[in-house]
């Protein structure tokens, strides 16, 4: 390509990523070219750089202050802590493509019947990530439902004899210990197997999809330890769902089949090499946490539009299209193997991992949509105080309790204080009813009479989807204020606490058990002061809109969330309200501080851009915020340099320069730019030892490629011992001179 | 002549009586008569209503013979009767709970005759479909959602028979054996809680044992056997569960003191690690902008110095 506009380049890019905070949102903004964005965009990006060195960019102070001063706004970050830092651990996908003679040559070999292999094969990929997505989730649902029986039938009839022969303290201490050894199990793989598996997993999902490489979040090692550690902790009672997880679970099998090898194992199938590009693997990655917002709620839209929404800023038709085919699949085969593990293979109608249940048959009437807007408002100064609390934690925990064991002993007095809250709230909170009263309830006695079942505990002793279910369809009176009260106040602050735990946690659920709470409370609240019992007879439908808010308020998500609330209640007819309630809940939020996912992108410093570039950054330069000097390469160079960079940085990527113009109109510069070399092609090129100018077409550069991303921890140590010795050694005979290969722009 | 002396006397008697007793006697007998009339009267009405209620209202709207053909008016009259004797039925043991057990040959009834009725080709498709009310169908509807999802009678019986399970059935001698027990222990003045304690205790096991899995979906009659049964125990307020209420407190105390502990410990144990984040800026930009500040900004925008201000203020607090 003839045009040679310069890069903003890696190095100083990575560079810039360890400057002091004040002014990492510009750094992230100049950043835009290297996570490859759009060409225009990298364009100005590069006008601005250009910009900066030539002009005298002197507005800098003006920006940082205001940039502080609107972080601070903000409320996310707290000047003096470390959490503005832009990590130099996190390295960009490669989305650009190498366009060498090398790449030219392969190209021009392909044949018609060869891209339409492609074509065909991108199709069959993404069946199987949905198909496998879809029996991943079943497996983990299957499991989950099979423990909380257990658990439930030992636990709880254990309990319930122990009223009459005194030996509840026996009882709960097993509870206690059966929901500590889950737990257990879940952190133990978390923190010492796979750390990168903690969480829900999404915000690693949207850096990656961002164009972030987060590392090590899409390898089979995290998915074991994310899909086994989610059943331990869901089942051990922890207020966490199985939502986020699946999602990350969808993504690494999405990552996993697309490259027909795995890091972990060290195995290569051999197959579906001409996917092993950044950005076809991102593709995929898109339709696997598609497939797995469809298992995970029987949404097989909102997994598309999920995917649209948080995900991907790459989009474009045909990706549509095959990621709405990868959720579709997903979504039938789920179906499929939950029909049979019901007992009647063929009945498709079971949709996901949690199933709300239909509101049909309960209306909802104008006036009401006032009571649905100020539950939005407060969803969403909720969420706000949730997400600032959850921060807070996060912050203690980050900074105290960093320790492998540490961070193993938290998850488990946690599950502690979830078991002993439930014990506690229901005996201080005896709501009781006969058995029956609502059908499809898991009843404990606990405190009760004989023959009745205490509400409260039946919400903590269940599993938070059925509660959730109970919560919406049990019929006006199931639960009373004070417990309802109770059990949203408790239950928030226990959600709160525990997204961040070294366990696989999802956030949806909670959210959306505590909205439910809190809606039903309102529910049962209105009848009392508007005294006319028919017309606010549905308190469910009020647990559904609180769900909502509280969901809205916490994710910050509007359209991919409408869609999946819609669809998990098949119930369209709800769609205007659930739409009003997740807008207003959103906006409110939005005032307080981000999304909890942003947040925690920000804590752990990984450098996501956001949708647009601060307004004031047009006067800002790239020097100003650049690290110097700019580690470049010349276009002749010699080993030992190449050798001293690589070992004393840790950038992925090095600016070519022409030594010849240092000075450009009276500026001093570091040359001028004419194309950037990866850290993984100067490894390849070292340890081949390549002649100059590779320019036949003897070398596939598929083989170049692969070849490094095999091994590179271990290639990079053996190239540098090799070559190091050579330097040290015979450095003059070995190779004198060492042509570098630019690529041509 | 001593007969004719006799009637004379006798008519001269009646003469000689005076008219205001013959009128009284008139009246009576008419009194008697009209008693007579009014309760024969009400005798009759009274007959013919219960008779009435008996064959449930023989009614029939202007023009249903031609409607209706004989065999599916039999049919319409057998069915009525089947679901009325079943309702009856049902709401008479509905409390407590019963019919699983004693109403099954009138359910049976009821299915019996809708499902031949579904069968017949003639009457099928004027009393199934031919009406607005659907007034057959909703009946079979209450009918058969009462005993099956409601209900749940079939699991008190066994599989595909019309005896009631072992479990029922033994579960019915528990219940009367802890009646027994009731009925003993008042009879002879005794505390109920020390003598019965036993027989509950084995009564509740059992249910939990058997039937606690899934309470929603234990028959009526055995739930609601046990709720009156545990409503009853529960008025001699038997058990306390204060003693146990220590352990739970105890060990709930124990759970929170040590997560206390260990936060507390973590945070103070924290030994704090300077991290120092070095500024690799080009040193003349940091120079030129702490130096010289912002002069052709100032010309481009003209009114930001407020601003300055108060920035350079923020920083130099922080």
């Amino acid at each position: 390509m003839a045009e040679t506009t310069p890069l903003c380049t890696a190095d100083s890019l990575l560079e810039s990523y360890e400057v002091l905070s004040n002014a990492s949102h510009s750094s992230t903004d100049n950043a835009d070219s290297f996570t490859g964005l759009s060409r225009d965009r990298r364009d100005i990006q590069t006008r601005r750089l250009r910009q900066g060195r030539y002009g005298d960019g002197s507005s800098g102070a003006r920006m940082e202050g205001r940039l502080r001063k609107r972080r601070r706004a903000h409320g996310v970050e707290d000047p003096g802590m470390s959490y503005k830092v832009i990590s130099s651990n996190f390295e960009s996908l490669d989305y650009d493509i190498v366009e060498n003679d090398l790449y030219l040559c392969e190209q021009k070999s392909k044949t018609h019947g060869h891209h339409l292999k492609i074509a065909v094969a991108r199709w069959v990929v993404m069946f199987f990530i949905g198909a496998l997505t879809a029996a991943v989730a079943a497996a983990v649902d299957i499991t989950i439902d099979k423990l909380a029986d257990l658990k439930h039938d030992y636990v709880f009839q254990s309990i319930n004899n122990c009223m009459h022969h005194g030996c509840i303290a026996r009882s709960l201490g097993i509870w206690l210990g059966i929901s500590i050894a889950l737990v257990l199990g879940a952190a133990f793989l978390v923190v010492y197997i796979e750390p990168v598996a903690g969480g829900s997993g999404i915000p690693e999902i949207k850096c990656f999809l961002n164009g972030v490489k987060v590392p090590r979040v899409i390898r089979l090692r995290a998915f074991v330890a994310k899909v086994v550690g989610v059943v331990g902790s869901v089942a051990g009672g922890l207020p966490v769902g199985k939502e986020g997880p699946m999602i990350h679970a969808g993504a690494i099998i999405g990552g996993g089949i697309s490259q027909g090898r795995s890091e972990t194992l060290r195995k290569d199938a051999g197959i579906f090499s001409y996917f092993r590009l950044d950005h076809e693997k991102r593709d995929f990655v898109s339709g696997g946490a598609a497939a797995g917002v469809a298992a995970a709620f029987g949404a097989p839209i909102g997994g598309v539009l999920f995917a649209l929404e948080e995900g991907a800023s790459f989009w474009n038709q045909s990706l549509t299209w095959r990621i709405f085919f990868c959720s579709m699949t997903c979504s039938f085969v789920l179906n499929l193997i939950l029909s049979w593990y019901d007992g009647s293979i063929g009945e498709l109608s079971n949709p996901g991992l949690i199933n709300f249940g239909s509101f049909q048959g309960q209306p909802y009437l104008g006036y009401e949509l006032v009571v649905f807007v100020l539950m939005g408002i407060c969803g969403g100064l909720l969420g706000a105080l949730f997400n600032f609390i959850n921060f807070e934690v996060s912050k203690f925990r980050r900074r105290y309790t960093k320790y492998r064991p540490l961070s193993l002993l938290e998850p488990l007095l946690m599950v502690s204080i979830v078991v002993i809250a439930g014990m506690l709230l229901s005996f201080l909170i005896s709501e009781c009813h006969p058995y029956g009263f609502v059908p499809k309830i898991r009843p404990v006695q606990m405190f009760c009479p004989d023959g009745q079942y205490n509400a409260m505990a039946s919400l903590f002793v269940a599993t938070p989807e059925e509660s959730i279910r109970t919560l919406f369809h049990a019929q006006q009176g199931a639960y009373n204020l004070v417990t309802l009260g109770a059990f949203f106040c408790v239950y928030f602050l226990l959600a709160c606490c525990t997204y961040g735990l070294g366990v696989p946690t999802g956030l949806f659920v909670p959210c959306i058990l505590t909205g439910a709470a809190f809606g039903r409370f309102v529910g049962v609240l209105m009848p009392m002061i508007f005294d006319d019992g028919d017309a606010w007879s549905h308190s469910g439908k009020y647990a559904l809109i609180g769900a909502a808010a509280v969901l809205a308020g916490v994710l910050r998500m509007t359209i991919s969330l409408t869609v999946i609330m819609i669809e998990a209640t098949q119930d369209v007819a709800y769609g205007l309200p659930i739409m009003v309630v997740i807008m207003i809940a959103k906006l409110i939020g939005d005032i307080f501080n981000e999304g909890i996912y942003d947040i925690h992108i920000q804590m752990k410093s990984v450098p996501l851009l956001p949708w647009e570039p601060a307004e004031q950054t047009v006067n800002y330069s790239a020097p100003e915020i650049m690290s110097t000097p700019v580690k470049v390469l010349h276009y002749r160079e010699k080993v030992e340099r190449i050798c001293h960079l690589l070992l004393t940085t840790n950038h992925n990527g090095f600016p070519v320069v022409d030594e010849s113009e240092v000075t450009v109109s009276g500026q001093q510069t570091y040359g001028q730019f004419l194309g950037i070399i990866l850290r993984s092609q100067l490894i390849v090129l070292l340890r081949n030892k390549v002649s100059p100018y590779i320019s036949s077409c003897d070398h596939k550069l598929s083989s170049f490629v692969s070849r490094y991303l095999n091994q590179k921890i271990m290639l990079l140590s053996w190239v540098l011992l090799d070559f190091m010795a050579c330097v040290h050694l015979t450095f003059k005979t070995c190779i004198p001179d060492f042509h570098l290969y630019i690529l041509s722009m | 002549t001593h007969a004719q002396e006799e009637r004379q006397l006798i008519m001269a008697s009646l003469s000689t009586t005076s008219p205001l007793v013959r009128v009284c006697v008139y009246w009576a007998f008419a009194g008697v008569v009209f008693v007579c009339y009014v309760l024969t009267a009400v005798a009759v009405t009274s007959t013919i209503a219960r008779s009435d209620g008996e064959r449930y209202s023989t009614v029939e709207c202007p023009g249903s013979r031609r409607a209706l053909r004989k065999e599916c008016r039999d049919f319409l009259d057998n069915f009525t009767s089947a679901a009325s004797d079943f309702t009856h039925c049902m709401m008479s043991t509905v409390k407590p709970t019963c019919f699983c057990e004693f109403c099954y040959e009138e359910y049976k009834d009821v299915t019996g005759i809708y499902g031949s009725l579904k069968h017949s080709p003639q009457c099928k498709e004027t009393l199934l479909a031919g009406d607005f009310t659907q007034a057959i169908q909703e009946l079979y509807n209450f009918v058969t959602t009462t005993w099956t999802t409601r209900a749940h009678c079939r699991n008190c019986f066994k599989p595909h028979s019309d005896n009631i399970t072992e479990e029922a059935s033994q579960f019915y001698e528990l219940v009367l054996l802890l009646d027994n027990c009731f009925n003993m222990s008042k009879a002879e003045n005794l505390s109920v809680c020390d003598v019965c304690k036993k027989n509950y205790t084995s009564l509740v096991s059992y249910y939990n044992d058997k039937f606690g899995r899934d309470p929603s979906r234990v028959c009526a009659d055995i739930s609601d056997h046990m709720n009156f049964t545990v409503s009853e125990w529960e008025t001699h307020h038997c058990h306390g569960i204060s003693n146990q209420i220590t352990a739970v407190v105890l060990i709930s105390a124990v759970v929170l003191i040590l997560t206390v502990g260990f936060y507390v410990s973590v945070y103070c144990c924290h030994v704090r690690q300077q991290k120092i984040l070095r500024d690799r800026r080009s040193p003349s930009v940091s120079r030129s902008r702490e130096g010289t500040p912002h002069g052709r900004d100032k010309q481009a925008t003209g009114s930001e110095t407020p601003i300055l201000d108060q920035d350079a203020k923020s920083q130099s607090l922080n």
